[in-house]
């Protein structure tokens, strides 16, 4: 009887010892990143991919979220820390001796709100009526055109923006 | 710390278990005296939790007892216990206190020799929990280097918060002298209904312990020192030992 009993203290207190779940397992819905889908200007409803797009933000110490890539779909992160991210949108055609490079920045708008998530993963963002700003550039932006499709971020299953170019 | 209370548990465990074999080497009898039992109210304090309360930073919690014996093998148990416990996580922490009650019955596994009285008790509970919480500072959770969350330490209280849960305890009890007893428990518990605070979960119920993201169940401790106070004796002629 008592060897039982001791066996069954001990195995629970194993396991009080083995669970850990203080680290934020991945695939957790945490804060979700801004979808862009790049579509054809001259046939809106076409998906047109972005000769080598590459995207840095547009502060001092810039960070590069995408390196040189032909794409018609990106995610990228927004600030949490800020009601507003801006970013550099780099196109690059041409070839390699002579590139044709053409940058535009985009600045995102928005409010923020801050939602529990669980004891490992803290909290997340939620990003709402957002609006993306383009520079002007008379007629020397490679984007020529945005379309607010979701103004509130929540997850990451549907593009928030269609960039036309 | 933890590390620490686990060696202390442990030490503790193996001693009572050796007060507890140790009644088994005492004289065997073969007379047919009827044996004598105590029925009385037995009120006790854990002694686990004022000690936490001195070691351990962000701690302190009291807990008393009492079970009163109902028939040979069966006793009400009562526990009542005030805790506050700072929880601290890489991206959330919080301070709860609040106060709980367990009801319930433990049975005593256990068959004695002629004139001890130890125990082991299996017993179940009813946990209830009347607390409030801090949420004292988060961070928003990222994995992208380009922009680093900040830490938000903006306190937000939620108070009236409530927990039920049910509660699997097991105890060993010796009589170190005459109606005075020492034991360890160990329970382990499973959530029934709790209310969460608005927009942030319950990370620590007073009673309950530590909350797990993925499970309803829960764990805990106590190392008691209790008094009986014997209210009548009862001879039972039934069972006599051989």
């Amino acid at each position: 009887m008592f060897k039982r009993i001791i066996l069954l203290l001990l195995l629970v207190s194993a396991l009080k010892g083995c669970t850990r779940d203080d680290i934020c397992p991945e695939g957790t819905a945490t804060t979700p990143k801004l979808i862009i889908v790049f579509n054809n200007n001259l046939n809106p409803n076409n998906r047109k991919a972005v000769d080598s797009l590459s995207i840095e933000t547009d502060y001092e110490n810039s960070v590069l979220v995408l390196a040189k890539t032909i794409t018609d779909s990106i995610a990228i992160p927004l600030s949490t820390t800020s009601d507003t991210t801006k970013y550099r949108f780099i196109r690059t055609r041409g070839t390699a001796e002579n590139p044709e490079i053409n940058i535009d920045n985009v600045m995102f708008i928005y409010s923020r709100q801050d939602l529990y998530v669980n004891r490992a993963c803290g909290f997340k963002s939620q990003f709402n009526s957002l609006e993306a700003i383009i520079e002007d550039e008379n007629s020397e932006n490679w984007i020529q055109n945005i379309t607010t499709n979701t103004d509130t971020i929540i997850d990451e299953e549907k593009a928030h923006l269609t960039f036309f170019h | 710390m933890k590390r620490k209370h686990i060696l202390l548990f442990f030490i503790s465990l193996f001693l009572s278990v050796g007060i507890a074999t140790a009644q088994k080497k005492s004289e065997k009898t073969t007379d047919t005296a009827p044996r004598i039992e105590k029925y009385g109210l037995r009120v006790g304090v854990d002694l686990a939790k004022p000690v936490r309360t001195l070691v351990e930073n962000g701690y302190s919690g009291f807990e008393i007892m009492g079970d009163f014996r109902v028939s040979k093998r069966f006793y009400a148990a009562l526990e009542l216990g005030t805790e506050e416990k700072d929880w601290i996580e890489p991206y959330v922490s919080s301070r709860t206190n609040g106060s709980y009650a367990k009801i319930g019955f433990d049975y005593n596994a256990y068959e004695n020799w002629l004139g001890m009285r130890n125990a082991i008790n299996l017993g179940l509970r009813y946990g209830f929990s009347s607390f409030n919480q801090e949420l004292l500072r988060y961070r928003i959770y990222t994995d992208n280097p380009a922009f680093p969350s900040e830490v938000v330490t903006t306190p937000v209280k939620f108070n009236d918060l409530t927990a039920h849960w049910a509660e699997f305890i097991v105890s060993i009890k010796t009589e170190i002298v005459n109606n005075l007893y020492l034991s360890i428990n160990l329970q382990l518990k499973r959530k029934i209904a709790e209310t969460e605070p608005e927009n942030f979960g319950n990370l620590y119920i007073p009673g309950f312990n530590r909350t797990y993201d993925y499970s309803e169940f829960g764990v805990g401790y106590g190392y008691t020192v209790s008094y009986l106070i014997p209210i009548f004796k009862k001879k039972s002629v039934s069972e006599v030992a051989e």
